[in-house]
């Protein structure tokens, strides 16, 4: 799958370069140095973004490895908080905004992970930490890097042995070898994103199947992970209301509701960008094509009246099988919320707090003024 | 100085036959205006000042380098004979555009569709990764691959679409985009352009409608375009043709974006029956995304003032603010 391994010469000398060599024993390496190398190789390609995905540049993070989620004021956000350990993925998803976020996208590892590990000792000691949860599915898959590096092996067990904090690995694959028998203390959430077969077909190049997504989440619930799912995105299509209810259906066949710590909702949305690369990239794919408008944050979205009917009937579905579970949305408006769910999230010390508490009642972990009752 | 010609091209003055000259070989052809009217006058006024330059094929006959207008005029004015400028000497395809394209460019510069043509005549002769600098510096348009890429799009183009672009019918961007359909869906755009002769935006929304509705309703462009609705809109005699135009678009938005234009009619109908004057106005947030709504009023006087407030008043009983505040509650 990888077919050519770059180094950036900054980090050559690293530890962790020779154990991802190690890992990839036949693949060709390059020095170079600096990621304008790697940048001007991809460009050369015919489609400079797939090739992107074949070649793994291992790196040095010179920013914070701890970011603020790229939320705004426009739709109310969840407050997640990035652990931003690389970049892009080895699977090919249609709607991807990676494809259009960085120019060109590029796998990217970052192995100065002595700084990463730093930042965490900062928060995790501190007793009033500004946030709860940590996710690294965001820039990336959380999962796609267990194949070369040994990340969710330091990862889970630096969060069981503290109790400030919940880390949240989000993927599309069944990567969860490397997770049997940490110590996990529950203070990590094994989280997949969700979407019919339909769409998994067509519109997700390289992922699991949803069944096998979801065979991985219970194996996950047996070695005592608490769960987490995200339906997002939700794509409006011929047939959606009995795919999507079959999907949900599976799930709580699967896992019990019990270990959910929370499940999202987000309906389709993107960047104007991302649509000729859409076009381009996937030319059988329809989801462009529906009643999309330009959103407060200037992303498509779908029109407000087919977004709500598409959550309504999402949370009835959810709520009749697990009627206790934590709903909630990714990036909707109040009205959104109100139709939807019958509240909005400031009414119950907004979208965060509520996170939080969950994160506090099924991973245990402690919230300064926060008394969690069975 | 020396005033004589290249060393590379050579010519014998002579007088032809106009039926030796292959006037449909069109290997050096950039333009697409044949349309020889205007020289008649000239040459009948005049006679023929510059000769066009030909060249001799193995078959004896010729082919026109330049000045094919120069030699319909004269055929349409029924001249049996014409003087030419003879190429001499063993010429390559490459050598012979380089020729029109300079010939042309010494009084003028080449348009869009002479630029496509010359784009697709001399691709093959350039190399690939000069391709960009070479055929800007010799066709003259800026050295940039988007704009390169489009223009290249025109040459795709049927040649009815790319005399379309010479007479502005439709426009360099629309026509661009008209480069990645089928020469019959492309053409259906066009009869439909020369009916309502568009601006360059709206033809490009046009355009995108079109296509979108034909891929969500798994149809061809050409059938969107032929649907009776259409048919109907611009058969109509009493409407001019900003009134097709704006019912055309009208009506692709609507096939388009159904939910969207059923809340902006059910938006209009509630605001009529809120009875507000032409100095209070009403408007929705943005494709009703935000649900910040804006109330805009305007007055001169206490009077006028107290006038607006009643006015007011009554839209805050009046049940369709209700109505129209909460657009998705009957869902």
């Amino acid at each position: 799958m990888i077919s050519r391994l770059y180094i950036d010469e900054a980090v050559k000398h690293h530890p962790s370069v020779g154990a991802v060599q190690e890992s990839l024993p036949d693949v060709p390496v390059s020095v170079v140095p600096d990621t304008m190398k790697v940048h001007e190789a991809l460009a050369a390609k015919q489609d400079p973004i797939a090739a992107g995905k074949r070649v793994l540049f291992l790196t040095r993070n010179k920013g914070p490895f701890l970011k603020k989620c790229p939320g705004t004021k426009s739709y109310i956000c969840c407050g997640y908080q990035i652990l931003h350990i690389g970049t892009y993925c080895t699977m090919d998803c249609a709607y991807c905004i990676l494809q259009a976020y960085f120019h060109p996208p590029v796998l990217e590892y970052f192995v100065n992970q002595e700084r990463l590990f730093r930042e965490l000792d900062d928060l995790v000691r501190s007793r009033r930490p500004p946030f709860h949860r940590i996710g690294t599915g965001e820039f990336t898959d959380s999962l796609i890097w267990e194949p070369w590096t040994e990340l969710s092996k330091a990862l889970v067990p630096y969060f069981a042995q503290q109790d400030r904090v919940v880390l949240e690995l989000k993927t599309k694959t069944t990567a969860v070898e490397n997770l049997r028998g940490l110590e996990h203390n529950k203070k990590t959430i094994v989280a997949w994103s969700l979407n019919s077969p339909a769409i998994i077909r067509t519109e997700e190049r390289r992922t699991a199947s949803m069944r096998a997504r979801l065979r991985a989440a219970a194996q996950c619930e047996a070695w005592g992970y608490p769960l987490a799912f995200h339906f997002d995105p939700l794509i409006l299509y011929e047939g959606w209301e009995k795919d999507y209810r079959r999907l949900v259906k599976e799930l709580f066949a699967s896992v019990s509701a019990q270990n959910i710590v929370w499940i999202s909702l987000g309906s389709f949305r993107f960047m104007p960008s991302l649509k000729p690369i859409i076009r381009k990239r996937f030319e059988k794919s329809r989801i462009i094509y529906g009643e999309f408008i330009p959103g407060l944050d200037g992303k498509m979205r779908y029109f407000k009246p087919l977004r709500i009917e598409l959550y309504q009937k999402m949370a009835a579905w959810i709520r009749e099988l697990a009627p206790d579970v934590m709903l909630y949305f990714c990036m909707e408006d109040e009205e959104v919320w109100e139709k939807a769910l019958g509240f909005v999230p400031e009414g119950r010390g907004g979208l965060p707090r509520m996170l939080d508490e969950s994160a506090a009642r099924y991973c245990g972990v402690v919230i300064e003024g926060l008394k969690i009752e069975d | 100085m020396s005033c004589s010609n290249s060393d590379m091209f050579n010519y014998a003055d002579k007088v032809i036959s106009i039926s030796e000259i292959d006037t449909k070989d069109d290997t050096c052809r950039l333009s697409l205006r044949i349309d020889p009217d205007a020289l008649v006058g000239s040459i009948r006024a005049v006679g023929l000042v510059n000769p066009p330059v030909v060249r001799q094929r193995q078959d004896l006959k010729y082919c026109i380098v330049c000045g094919f207008r120069r030699v319909m005029a004269c055929m349409a004015l029924g001249w049996h004979e014409i003087k030419v400028r003879v190429l001499l000497g063993d010429l390559s395809e490459l050598d012979l555009l380089n020729l029109v394209i300079w010939d042309n460019r010494s009084h003028r510069g080449l348009d869009v569709i002479e630029q496509a043509q010359g784009i697709q005549k001399l691709s093959g002769h350039i190399p690939f990764r000069n391709r960009l600098q070479m055929l800007s510096s010799l066709l003259g348009f800026p050295q940039n691959q988007k704009v390169f890429e489009k223009i290249e799009a025109l040459s795709r183009l049927p040649e009815a679409v790319q005399a379309g672009v010479t007479n502005e019918i439709v426009s360099f961007e629309a026509a661009a985009d008209l480069g990645e359909f089928s020469h019959e869906d492309a053409l259906s755009f066009f009869e439909l352009f020369k009916v309502l002769k568009l601006s360059q935006n709206k033809q490009r929304e046009v355009i995108a409608l079109v296509q979108e509705i034909a891929i969500r309703e798994d149809l061809q462009p050409g059938e969107v375009l032929q649907c009776n609705e259409i048919r109907t809109i611009l058969d109509r005699p009493e409407l001019n043709r900003n009134e097709k135009g704006s019912k055309v678009r009208n009506y692709l938005k609507r096939r388009r974006f159904p939910t969207l234009t059923k809340a902006e009619e059910r938006f209009a109908k509630e605001l009529k029956a809120l009875k507000l004057n032409e100095r209070i106005h009403l408007t929705p947030p943005p494709y009703f995304e935000g649900g910040r709504y804006t109330l805009r009023m305007t007055f001169r006087s206490m009077k006028d003032f107290d006038e607006r407030r009643k006015t007011l008043d009554a839209m805050a009983k009046n049940p369709a603010l209700k109505r129209l505040l909460e657009p998705w509650d009957d869902k």
